[in-house]
């Protein structure tokens, strides 16, 4: 859904179009700064293309879309979700994403059965399934219906110290 | 021609108990994928990618065409139930659908989806498998310059009916084109654009990339709108007692039939739309709906009538064949299913171009014989389990998000066996958060990211063609001018005409 900005004061330029497009050109100047200083973007293919071409093309086209966001009829709209987006907006996916990664960390030392429930079930309370013997069920549950199905469909998947 | 040695290898392919098993596994998941809100068709094929990779291609054509068919009707049943919308694709279907559950209909109207949805798609399947072939006989005559500037003007088509921003479209179709250059070059295979890191000289793998951008970029939203409010949780608490007034009247053959206009309507708007690059099943609905209701005002659309399932829901359905015209014809899908369906298929060797008829015509028929059967199973499925995948809306999101956040961790690793698909699947995850927050489609991107190869290439062996000029390269003949005009003229008037505005407003209306 897409939304003026009228009611927004000066300080959240940053939730509109032409924020997100400032952002983005910034990050994307900085990658376009970073291909130019490679050595390997100047290698002569046997073709006569250069083999940074594609890639300096792709950050080029990305920097004339954001000038067009910064720019364009649609620079002072933004979306409700950027509208109502406060810290735990960035900061929670930022915090799934590493426990995720913690995860898997463990599951290539404790192996797939032993650390799906010990993630599952914190999580599973943490977002709201109550009582806490119903979360610990629910990972558990969840653990073996998961781990079933990619055993008989024989995909690879970390043992850990257990036989199975 | 029809090669009838490859028609019958593909018939005994599709109707092995394996093939036949792994259809049916494709719709009963689908179906429950459909009915749970927040998950798309798109997200249910991204999170099977590692599965089908393991299977058989006709077994893995059998599950991800059979799970895209269950979705787009699956996400009727909440619809009709719980006026939540399991995917956009039937937010159309609400407007009738629901008014009939509140008038004790519910029944009637989830046996007249289903009725609809099988129809359309079936009738839009028999069309897609007459034009492909036909189509593809054209495209054939295709140079590299020619093949080049399809992929161009399929980009900005694609990328201008994404959204209603047009340069929010093209941001995605050039980030999807970035990531593709990562890895190495696809002629002389020199490695470029890793940033030292040398696990990505082999470039970013399809599957992590689309589990990462639809199922974990999803979750992680619906992660961040658990934690921040409770209100979800609380509509459907407040709905559950609408499962027991569904009511047991059923839809009678008499009634079927009196749909037929709006189920002729569906079908037309939906394979128009589902053969165009961008617009996908939602738009197919609302526009068939809309014209249904100008067609015929003397039937109170919107007050809890049949017809209104009956024309959302076939043309949502309707487009879910024809979507895959592109990919046959051209190689170029025209939407993010049908990129994951090129991608399923690219993992088992098969390449789509117009020759994929002639170099690969077990797959092509196998795939025709499955757009048909699977609409068969659909409706099989969908009569015994709409009331079981009704109730999985129910299912709490606090379960279910861990749940999926672990198989898409686990599957994009089970993929390769590799660590640093995870790491990929992760870090798109959150460009894929980012990009749902600030509005920004994801279709063209995957869709770029899938094609880049193949414009690269054709770009370059034009180049070595002309012997290394350009204007020549590009504009070798009147097709490549032709092409590229319509590529400019579709990026220009989108942008001035703002055409999917109106689309998005009679979506609002």
């Amino acid at each position: 859904m897409t939304l003026r900005t009228s009611e927004l004061g000066w300080y959240d330029w940053w939730r509109t179009n032409r924020g997100v497009g400032i952002v983005f050109l910034v990050a994307l100047l900085t990658l376009l700064a970073y291909l130019f200083t490679r050595d390997w973007a100047y290698i002569k293919l046997r073709d006569g293309i250069r083999l940074g071409f594609f890639p300096i093309a792709a950050v080029a086209l990305m920097i004339l879309t954001a000038v067009g966001l910064i720019f364009d009829r649609h620079h002072r709209e933004t979306t409700s979700e950027m509208v109502n987006s406060d810290w735990r907006t960035w900061c929670y996916p930022v915090i799934a994403t590493a426990t995720l990664l913690a995860y898997f960390w463990t599951m290539t030392i404790l192996g797939f059965v032993i650390s799906t429930p010990i993630l599952l079930a914190p999580v599973m309370y943490l977002l709201g399934a109550r009582p806490l013997r119903a979360a610990i069920a629910a990972s558990l549950i969840t653990t073996v219906a998961v781990y079933v199905v990619f055993r008989v469909i024989g995909t690879s998947i970390h043992q850990g110290p257990l036989p199975f | 021609m029809i090669n009838l040695e490859a028609l019958y290898e593909a018939l005994s392919v599709v109707f092995s108990f394996g093939t036949k098993i792994w259809i049916l596994v494709g719709v009963t998941l689908g179906g429950g994928v459909g009915a749970l809100p927040g998950l798309s068709a798109t997200s249910g094929v991204a999170l099977m990618l590692p599965l089908a990779f393991t299977l058989p291609q006709a077994s893995a054509l059998g599950l991800i065409i059979g799970l895209y068919k269950g979705a787009v009707y699956g996400g009727s049943i909440s619809a009709i139930t719980f006026a939540t919308p399991g995917t956009p694709d039937s937010a159309a279907t609400v407007l009738d659908g629901y008014a009939m559950t509140k008038q004790g209909l519910g029944r009637k109207a989830l046996l007249m989806a289903l009725y609809a949805s099988v129809t359309a798609d079936l009738l839009s399947d028999v069309i897609t498998i007459v034009a492909a072939p036909l189509l593809a006989i054209v495209a054939t005559e295709f140079g590299p310059s020619e093949r080049f500037w399809l992929v161009v003007t399929a980009i900005s088509l694609l990328s201008a009916l994404s959204g209603k921003h047009l340069f929010k479209g093209l941001l995605s179709a050039a980030l999807g084109f970035y990531l593709a250059t990562i890895g190495s070059d696809p002629i002389g295979a020199v490695s470029r654009n890793t940033f030292g890191i040398w696990w990505l000289s082999g470039g970013i793998e399809l599957a992590p990339l689309v589990i990462g951008l639809f199922a974990m970029a999803t979750m992680l939203e619906e992660l961040v709108n658990l934690l921040k409010t409770s209100e979800r949780v609380q509509a459907y608490k407040e709905k559950f007692g609408q499962l027991l007034t569904l009511g047991s009247e059923g839809l009678s053959l008499r009634e079927y039939l009196r749909t037929w206009k709006e189920m002729m309507i569906g079908l037309v708007i939906g394979t128009t739309v589902g053969m165009l690059p961008g617009l996908g099943a939602a738009v197919g609905a609302f526009l068939s709906y809309s014209v249904a209701k100008q067609v015929s005002p003397h039937k109170k659309f919107g007050t809890g009538v049949i017809e209104g399932v009956a024309a959302a829901e076939s043309g949502n359905n309707a487009t879910v064949g024809p979507t895959l015209v592109p990919l046959l014809v051209l190689g170029i899908p025209g939407s993010s299913t049908a990129a994951l369906i090129g991608g399923a298929l690219m993992m088992h060797g098969v390449h789509f171009s117009p020759q994929v008829f002639v170099a690969h015509p077990v797959i092509i028929y196998s795939l025709f014989i499955i757009l048909i059967i699977s609409n068969f199973v659909n409706l099989g499925v969908g009569r015994v389990f709409a009331m079981i995948y009704a109730r999985l809306a129910l299912l709490p999101r606090a379960i279910l998000i861990p749940l999926i956040m672990t198989i898409a961790l686990v599957g994009s690793y089970a993929y390769r066996g590799s660590q640093y698909d995870v790491f990929i699947m992760l870090s798109v995850g959150i460009l894929g958060y980012i990009m749902r927050i600030t509005g920004i489609p994801m279709a063209p991107l995957v869709v770029t990211f899938l094609v880049t190869p193949l414009a690269e290439a054709s770009l370059r062996r034009a180049l070595i063609i002309s012997r290394g000029d350009w204007v020549s390269a590009l504009f070798d003949s009147p097709l490549s001018i032709g092409l590229c005009i319509v590529a400019v003229a579709v990026t220009v008037i989108s942008y001035r005409l703002g055409a999917l505005e109106r689309l998005q407003r009679l979506e609002e209306d």
